[in-house]
This record gives structure tokens, C-alpha cells and sequence, in this order.
């Protein structure tokens, strides 16, 4: 056994040529990170609407279950890429956008906001997305709101870039998630995804 | 030693060498396939800075680093080292776990993909700590004994003890 410094060298080595090759991997494959603002629907006139990181003060505060809008009509043109439960509710009242939940399935099945598509991050590999898309009657251009735990979750942004990846362009990420919606005292739904089904 | 238990003890190093390199070629192509999915895996864990570049470095790091050692214990190249490597990634994963465990948080682990080894897929538990140990296990003999049976570091201590040998026997290379 010849087990000392020329062993931990070895170990050295192996370690710096796997950070070598996975520098060039790095290089040639880079990913997106940031979550571009949701684009504007065609033909909005609204000038004011400033899309960008969070929604723009005076609108709606998270978790506070007051429309975003109270004074006037709905506009979702104003709305940044992360919103709260009162902006989530109007747009899913409205029927303006697709809800995809991003947590485990059990926690989906114990209670989720009515017609989300069930999507956890572990799920994107098997072509979830895509199975939303083609059995959802879900399209690039459609305004989407993803939801998780809300707080420090990581899920829904992971889903939002994937679906950026795929050309959606309208995407929010409803920060207060479902505990926000549930506390609210909005419309909640049981049971497993209708659409997609269950997950394997 | 006799040579049927250098054999026995070698052959079993190989079975050892072949299935840690498995399991790790398998952990690091589900980590490649998806770097997206393994960072935010790494992110959950919350030990390190929310430094974006960083959390994408390791997210090619940390696989790659699984490849490189496990083709180099398949080939049974510096195979000590390469289980040295795998066998401290392990202590790092399982203090990694500890902590997300003593924090009371739910991780995805990210460690297998879909595929399960001894735990569920879902969040990271106690389950994870075990297979992790028992990698280590898995790992540990090769890291003391070697790669064993049909490996390049064998036949490259082969070479050099016949060279010396003939060393020995002609030191000056007067038969030549």
C-alpha cells in the first residue's frame, strides 16, 4: 500500500482537468439565468405599463387579497415579472392566464389553485412542458402565472426558465405562492392534475 | 499472501472499482444533462453565496469532477487517487445533507435523477446519508488497496517491477 503525497497529487491532478474540461463545457453550453420582464400583449396602448423585476409600486402588495387594480379595469400589461396573490387572482379571475403549480405532486393533490397544470421541477426532464402544450392547449404567446411554497422557493423560477427556454414570453412568478392564495381565502381545487395526469 | 487470494482480493477491488464508476457516470450525466436543474439543486441547499457565477461554476464542476474520476476508475488509472476524490465529494455531500437535515429544510437532492438507488427521488432525508455512507464504503477499499484486477495502474507497477528486475540482473546492460 503506497498510499501519501504521491496519491493526494494524483487527486489534485484529476480534480484540475475535470475543472479544466468543465470550464470549456461552461463556455460552449452557458444557460440563462435571468427571467427576461413578460413582453406587453399586442395592440396594448398602455404606455405607462413598465414591465420589470417587481411591480410597480401602487399596485398591488402581495398576499394583501386586494385586486390589483381596484379603481379601474385589469390591465396585465403593468405587470412585472414577479407578482403577488391579489395581481395572481385577477389574472387567474380574468382568465387571462395559464396557472402552472410547481411543488410535489402531494402537495398539489392536498390543494391547488383551480386548472393549474401540475409541473415540479423534477418532471421538466419528462417532457412535462411539452405535454402541457400539446394536451393543455398551452402556447408560447399565452400569459403564464407558476407558483410554489412562495418565499425563498426555488421551483417556479426553474419552470419559468424553462419555459423561456420554449419561447413563452409572458411569464410571472407568483412570489407569495399558494400559502398566499390559500390564506387569502381564494377558490382552491383537490385532487390530481386532470389534464396531465399524474406523475410516474 | 498466496496468489488465489491476490486474486480473490483483486477481482473484488475490480467488482468495487466497476461499480463506483457506475453509479458516478450515471450521477454525472443526469447533472450534465440538466446544469440548469443540478444549480438550483445546489442553491437549495443553501451553504453557498447566492453568487450566480459561482453556483454555475460548481454546477459544472461537481459533475464533471464524478466523470473524470469514475473513467479514470473504470481505465484504473491512479484509481487510489480517483476513489480518494470520489470518496471526499462523499464526505462533502453527506455534511451537505447534515445540515440541510439539522436546518429542518426540504431539498431536492439531485443526485440520481429519476433514477433511485436505495431513497426516493423527492427530498433529500436520512435515507441520503446512508447511501451516501455506504458509497464511501463502496469507495473506501479501493482508496487503500487500489484499483485491483485489469487495471492500468497494475500493469504499469507490472512494467516498472520487471524493469527493475532486469536492472537487477544486468545493471550495467552488459547483455545487450
Amino acid at each position: 500500500m503506497s498510499w501519501g503525497g504521491n496519491t493526494i497529487a494524483r487527486a489534485l491532478a484529476l480534480v484540475t482537468v475535470a475543472t479544466g474540461v468543465a470550464f470549456v463545457d461552461w463556455g460552449v453550453r452557458p444557460f440563462e439565468m435571468q427571467l427576461a420582464p413578460p413582453e406587453q400583449d399586442e395592440g396594448s396602448d398602455n404606455d405607462a405599463a413598465t414591465p420589470g423585476i417587481e411591480s410597480q409600486p401602487g399596485e398591488a402588495e402581495s398576499g394583501t387579497g386586494q385586486p390589483a387594480d381596484a379603481a379601474g379595469a385589469f390591465d396585465p400589461n403593468t405587470l412585472g415579472t414577479e407578482i403577488g396573490t391579489a395581481d395572481a387572482y385577477q389574472l387567474w379571475a380574468s382568465g387571462e392566464a395559464t396557472f402552472i403549480d410547481a411543488r410535489p405532486q402531494h402537495e398539489y393533490v392536498e390543494g391547488h389553485i383551480p386548472f393549474a397544470f401540475l409541473v415540479p421541477p423534477d418532471s421538466l426532464g419528462d417532457g412535462r412542458l411539452g405535454d402541457m402544450m400539446e394536451f393543455g392547449g398551452v402556447f408560447p404567446d399565452m400569459r403564464v402565472v407558476i407558483y410554489c411554497e412562495g418565499g425563498a422557493c426555488d421551483a417556479s423560477h426553474l419552470v419559468a426558465l424553462n419555459l423561456q427556454d420554449m419561447g413563452f414570453t409572458k411569464i410571472h412568478i407568483d412570489t407569495d405562492g399558494y400559502p398566499g392564495w390559500a390564506a387569502a381565502g381564494y377558490e382552491i381545487e383537490t385532487g390530481p392534475d386532470q389534464v396531465l395526469g399524474e406523475l410516474p | 499472501m498466496s496468489h488465489g487470494t491476490r486474486m480473490f482480493g483483486g477481482a473484488l477491488l475490480l467488482i468495487l472499482r466497476l461499480a463506483t464508476a457506475g453509479l458516478f457516470i450515471w450521477a454525472a450525466s443526469v447533472k450534465l444533462a440538466g446544469p440548469r436543474e443540478f444549480l438550483f439543486s445546489i442553491k437549495g441547499f443553501k451553504i453557498l453565496p447566492e453568487s450566480h457565477a459561482m453556483l454555475e461554476a460548481l454546477a459544472f464542476m461537481v459533475p464533471w469532477t464524478e466523470m473524470v474520476c469514475a473513467i479514470a476508475l473504470i481505465v484504473g488509472f491512479w484509481g487510489r487517487a480517483a476513489a480518494m476524490v470520489i470518496g471526499g465529494m462523499l464526505v462533502v455531500f453527506i455534511g451537505a445533507i447534515l445540515s440541510v437535515l439539522v436546518r429542518g429544510m426540504s431539498v431536492e437532492c439531485g443526485c440520481f435523477g429519476d433514477f433511485s438507488l436505495l431513497c426516493s427521488s423527492g427530498t433529500i432525508g436520512w435515507c441520503n446519508i446512508g447511501q451516501n455512507i455506504l458509497l464511501f464504503a463502496i469507495a473506501l477499499p479501493v482508496m487503500i488497496w487500489g484499483p485491483g484486477l485489469f487495471s492500468w495502474d497494475r500493469y504499469a507497477e507490472h512494467r516498472c517491477r520487471m524493469a527493475r528486475a532486469k536492472a537487477d540482473v544486468d545493471p550495467a546492460g552488459e547483455a545487450s
